[in-house]
């Protein structure tokens, strides 16, 4: 009984994973490619990428919504159509980085996904509930989101390291559009 | 004939006085030679302008080319650095990752002991897009080896591999998908100091087992869990630990496999910040020696709940129930044919401006291993407490437990203090 069922286990893992190979390159846990991504936000089209260089109080911000949990990047890339920006943000869970997109638009959420998931566990925050959450949100003075986003259980780390990029996402777009 | 002799002597005035303009005008003029000096000087200070211009537009070009140039300097620069930086954070760059957690628990009353409780090392590694190892290494109690306190133990250590967009299979040394704490254990994340003992003396976690796992989302809300996997191995002999779960625990370590045992677990996400799950195990005989063999049905279910009412705050609820079925006349003589346990734990925290924050909770909870028994044998404990986070990673904890036990000579009503981390 014991034999078969590791046989079992072993035929199917090969079988399934042959099939991962040929239908889905070059990866899976890629939810979204951020080409389509951007597409959808921007009417089918790709704006330029743009980048703003963090320094002097920008940096501060993002340093003080970071909080030590990893580096503060030198820049972020971005497009941008009219009062809407789009940004791809990276952010670690547990060990491994969440890739974001987070698409603002008048100083408000307009959107977040996740690009792509590497922990093994914390899936749920892919869930269009926990996401919804956001919608509609804006960063307060005090760096913080206006509005209560509930966590998961047990995914506790992966749903910081989103607060962490819509915050982010927030004051990058302010910034652009202060810029004017 | 007066008349004319006026007109005369006007005229020839007249015409003197043009004589002296046009003499005094033809001294002022330039001659041809000055002129022609005045040219060259103007030839000269022109040439002089062109060079000039000359030399400022090469200067504006080399100017520009070295803008260009410094320009791509800061770019490889700044790419060399996000490299650095990127590595240094564990990303994606760099396909290997540490992370790690500890805890250090003081425990009052008659314990009275000061433990490093656990530390552990994490690291994974990710082969391509759709392979990734991961594993855990723990230290128990700091010091390891013949007769000393703490154990090493490889706790984690296992393959995934992507199969489709929504379904992974793990292969190896892994965490069995039951109850709240089995998986998610890092202190920052649960109240109180020590694990509670529900999931600690029922579940029993920490539980790791050798096999397959199979996840994956069915819709939007649902996840799935099948696991083909190494079983428990209890006690016989001894009748204090005979069928005790906890004892069962073989942690794959030349563990015996003469009977597979089976886990599938349900979890429903009905709304953000609500999580339900349900677990179900099947092992054909739990002790794996016996002739008589005693099979095992583990039960759980829990629900994990935790509700922003704005903001800065959030109430948590959790509660569990977890009970374990064993068909052997050996376990029901002693009462350990049913063995079961529940706890509801109520939490309420507060988000300080400058990111620390700050919780309390209470939780009461019951387990029983020989529920079958005809005496009362359950173990009651009340637990209050406060948790404090400086850092979203990083916990001090303080609690104080109130124990009501079938054997009243192992209570030990106290406080408890502790210091945890995650990295």
């Amino acid at each position: 009984m014991k034999l078969i069922s590791i046989i079992t286990g072993f035929l199917l893992i090969s079988i399934l994973s042959a099939s991962a190979q040929s239908t889905f390159k070059p990866a899976d846990r890629v939810f979204k490619r951020t080409s389509e991504y951007v597409k959808g936000f921007f009417d089918g089209d790709t704006p330029p990428k743009a980048t703003i260089w963090v320094i002097g109080d920008l940096r501060d911000n993002i340093n003080e919504v970071i909080n030590g949990v990893e580096s503060t990047p030198v820049r972020y890339r971005y497009w941008r159509k009219g009062n809407r920006t789009l940004w791809v943000l990276e952010s670690v869970a547990r060990t491994m980085p969440i890739t974001a997109g987070v698409v603002v638009e008048d100083g408000k959420i307009e959107d977040v996904s996740v690009l792509t998931y590497r922990e093994s566990r914390g899936h749920e925050i892919q869930n269009r509930q926990h996401r919804a959450q956001y919608y509609g949100a804006s960063i307060t003075e005090s760096t913080q989101l206006d509005k209560p986003i509930n966590g998961i259980s047990g995914s506790t780390l992966s749903a910081n390291s989103m607060k962490r990029m819509a915050r982010i996402a927030l004051l990058l777009h302010n910034d652009v559009m202060d810029d004017e | 004939m007066k008349s004319s002799k006026l007109k005369t002597a006007s005229s020839l005035l007249t015409l003197s006085m043009l004589l002296a303009a046009s003499s005094s005008f033809a001294q002022e003029m330039p001659s041809q030679a000055e002129m022609w000096e005045m040219i060259q000087k103007q030839q000269e200070q022109i040439s002089r302008m062109e060079k000039l211009l000359g030399e400022t537009t090469q200067a504006v070009t080399q100017t520009t080319e070295k803008v260009e140039e410094t320009g791509q300097k800061v770019e490889a620069t700044v790419m060399a650095m996000e490299e650095v930086l990127d590595t240094s954070a564990g990303r994606s760059s760099s396909p290997t990752s540490i992370g790690g957690y500890g805890e250090l628990h003081y425990n009052a009353g008659e314990t009275d002991q000061i433990d490093f409780h656990r530390f552990v090392l994490f690291t994974s590694h990710e082969f391509n897009d759709s392979i990734r190892f991961f594993s855990e290494l723990e230290v128990e109690h700091s010091l390891s080896g013949n007769g000393k306190p703490g154990e090493v133990e490889l706790e984690q250590a296992f393959l995934e591999f992507d199969m489709t967009e929504i379904t992974t299979a793990t292969v190896g040394l892994q965490l069995v998908p039951v109850g709240i704490m089995n998986e998610t254990h890092e202190p920052p994340t649960f109240y109180g100091v020590e694990r509670n003992n529900v999931e600690k003396n029922i579940i029993p976690a920490t539980w790791w087992e050798a096999g397959v796992k199979f996840s994956g989302n069915l819709g939007e809300t649902i996840r799935y869990d099948a696991m083909i996997h190494s079983g428990l191995e209890t006690p016989i002999s001894d009748s204090s630990k005979a069928f005790d779960i906890r004892s069962g625990r073989q942690k794959v370590a030349k563990a015996t496999w003469k009977n597979a045992a089976y886990t599938g677990r349900l979890t429903w996400m009905p709304i953000a910040g609500v999580k339900l799950g349900a677990s179900v195990q099947y092992q054909s005989d739990l002790t794996q020696a016996s002739s008589e063999p005693t099979s095992a049905t583990l039960f759980t279910a829990h629900a994990d709940i935790k509700h922003q009412v704005s903001t800065k705050n959030e109430l948590g609820f959790r509660a569990l129930y977890a009970q374990w079925n064993l068909d052997s006349n050996e376990a029901e003589l002693l009462g350990k044919d049913i063995q079961r346990g529940w706890y509801l734990e109520p939490s309420f925290k507060h988000n300080l401006d400058n990111g620390h924050a700050i919780g309390v909770f209470a939780r009461y909870s019951m387990w029983d291993n020989e529920a079958g028994s005809v005496i009362n044998t359950e173990n009651k404990q009340t637990s209050f407490g406060v948790n404090y986070w400086p850092h979203q990673n990083v916990v001090l904890k303080a609690d104080y437990q109130i124990d009501n036990y079938a054997n009243v000579s192992k209570e030990d009503n106290r406080f408890n203090l502790g210091m945890g981390l995650q990295f």
